[in-house]
């Protein structure tokens, strides 16, 4: 019997005070702010203005496209990250020789810093001396040099590039761990029945590996929501807001134009999309709650 | 050669040849920073000062202050929390862990607004504290998660033998459980390393001036009109502020990875 039952509030106080004072009281004021009309810090000005903040932003066509850019985003992103992750993992398990040496190789981008790739593919798609265009000049494809980070069309895709470099590793980890729960009979059992790589691959792998698809899934779509540094570094969501995100839209209106009632409903739109989309995830694929666990 | 050799031939060509388009942002990089002036390149950024002060260095000591200020909190409340959850009973023990953990949804970057006023009038502006709290806050949800799954594997066995002895909480946390913990503990702190360190938005936004800068916002700040360096050096910026990682990668692989694979990233 626990003698003493408010000790168990004791050990969960610094966590909850720090979640509650620095989480859920800005969301909280986030929600109030975003009803009035304010400048920079002064708070103390505000003036209330219902919901002109959100009907600004519904007619805003710079913030539309700039959800349209992150759905975008999001689909390419965890397609390409889930198909190269897998593909790779799958071929990273037959453990042919120097696979550790491969692993450590794609997996190391997942621990640097979105600084230090924004600015290496910052040179990598340089129009002049950047190693694509470099490359392409020296194959004799010039004619396929373009001004990739500074083209409309192009920009978000030179983001999309360094965004799959810098996580498909992760991807790597967490279908690995996932294959290994797959017991090898059920390979060696359709290898009987005649089933080739390519069959295999998309009959048992993927299907088994669902519990695997639905993290990624989760984590990818949050994380698109919450993505800003690769697009502040390489592009600041230019050339032509092509490349803008919402949070980028958020820093925007509140560094730049000091709009802080309207920053605030965006950062409460965010906020219920990220909630809405996890908890649409989760229903699909009919898993419970409990995230991260393999 | 038989039919399995040539496909596996084929297969170690492609994984190769993605190892080795993997390594070329790497190459294109170190590439630029030596230019011009090849290993000077790097001496000429650690040697930039401002008032006197060398702002690399200092900048490096920012990151080690805000890292470890802010796995030091991580560590204690997470530990902490997920005994509470993992091994006790209490009212409302499932309304706080949703509480906690439903905020991993939620971009640190949203808070913005709020966080920064009240930073200002708590007179916390651009002080180291302001930096540690948030970015320890953004890390607890998942730390917790992570620390109540491996709790959660400890058998009730052991605290109730300690209780039979005479233990109190505290003691049976620190003196029991902490110690079975032992390979979670070193994953969350080598995953948390990494996270912190390589923060960026909130160092962007939370500093107010460059003594405070972590090395994240080394780029940041030389390109800044008066401390403007060409291109080369702007790269040698950029390897130093890889190469602590890579280093750390390098010896602590397996928990690195280990402890990424145990709950996501932030990304």
């Amino acid at each position: 019997m626990r003698k003493n039952k408010w000790n168990s509030y004791l050990y969960i106080l610094p966590a909850v005070a720090f979640v509650s004072v620095f989480l859920i009281y800005p969301i909280l004021f986030n929600l109030i702010s975003s009803f009035t009309k304010w400048k920079g810090l002064n708070f103390s000005a505000a003036e209330f203005v219902g919901l002109q903040n959100y009907a600004a932003l519904w007619k805003d066509t710079v913030f539309r496209n700039d959800l349209k850019n992150c759905i975008f985003f999001m689909v390419l992103t965890l397609f390409f990250q889930m198909s190269i992750g897998l593909l790779l993992t799958v071929l990273l398990n037959m453990k042919l020789a120097g696979h550790r040496f491969l692993e450590t190789v794609y997996f190391f981008p997942v621990v640097l810093s979105s600084v230090v790739i924004g600015y290496t593919f910052s040179h990598i798609f340089e129009p002049n001396f950047g190693a694509l265009n470099t490359f392409l000049q020296s194959a004799g494809l010039s004619n396929l040099k373009r001004m990739w980070i500074g083209d409309p069309k192009y920009a978000i895709y030179a983001i999309l590039i360094a965004n799959i470099y810098q996580w498909a590793g992760m991807g790597i980890i967490y279908y690995r761990a996932g294959l290994a729960g797959i017991s090898k009979d059920i390979y060696d059992a359709a290898k009987i029945d005649g089933a080739g790589f390519w069959q295999s691959f998309f009959k048992i792998t993927i299907p088994l590996l669902k519990n695997i698809h639905v993290i990624i899934l989760l984590m990818g779509t949050i994380g698109c929501l919450k993505f800003f540094d690769l697009a502040y570094i390489m592009t600041s969501g230019g050339p032509a807001n092509s490349t803008e995100f919402p949070l980028l839209y958020l820093y925007r209106k509140f560094m730049r134009e000091s709009n802080s009632g309207l920053a605030s409903a965006v950062a409460i739109i965010i906020i219920i999309l990220a909630t809405l989309m996890s908890a649409g995830i989760l229903k699909i694929t009919g898993n419970g709650k409990e995230e991260g666990e393999l | 050669m038989s039919n399995a050799k040539k496909k596996n031939l084929l297969i170690e060509v492609i994984l190769f040849a993605v190892a080795a388009i993997w390594i070329i942002p790497v190459l294109s990089t170190v590439q630029i920073s030596l230019k011009n002036g090849g290993i000077q390149n790097y001496q000429d950024v650690f040697a930039t000062k401002i008032n006197e002060v060398m702002i690399l260095p200092k900048m490096i000591l920012n990151s080690v202050i805000v890292t470890g200020g802010t796995i030091l909190i991580v560590m204690v409340s997470a530990t902490l929390a997920a005994y509470a959850f993992s091994k006790q009973v209490f009212r409302g023990k499932h309304f706080f862990f949703v509480l906690l953990l439903s905020c991993y949804a939620i971009p640190m970057l949203s808070t913005l607004i709020p966080n920064s006023l009240l930073m200002k009038s708590l007179g916390l502006r651009g002080s180291y504290i302001s930096m540690i709290f948030l970015l320890a806050t953004a890390n607890i949800p998942l730390a917790i998660l992570i620390f109540k799954g491996n709790f959660d594997g400890i058998s009730k066995t052991y605290i109730e033998a300690a209780a039979i002895d005479g233990s109190t909480d505290l003691k049976t946390f620190l003196f029991i459980i902490l110690p079975m913990s032992k390979p979670a503990v070193v994953n969350v702190l080598v995953v948390l390393f990494i996270q912190v360190w390589n923060d960026f938005q909130i160092p962007l936004v939370f500093s107010t001036s460059p003594e405070k800068y972590t090395l994240t916002l080394a780029p940041t700040f030389f390109g800044l009109t008066q401390n403007r360096l060409d291109l080369p050096h702007l790269y040698a910026s950029i390897v130093i502020i890889a190469i602590p990682v890579i280093a750390f990668y390098m010896f602590m692989q397996d928990k690195i990875v280990e402890g990424m694979s145990l709950g996501g990233l932030k990304e």
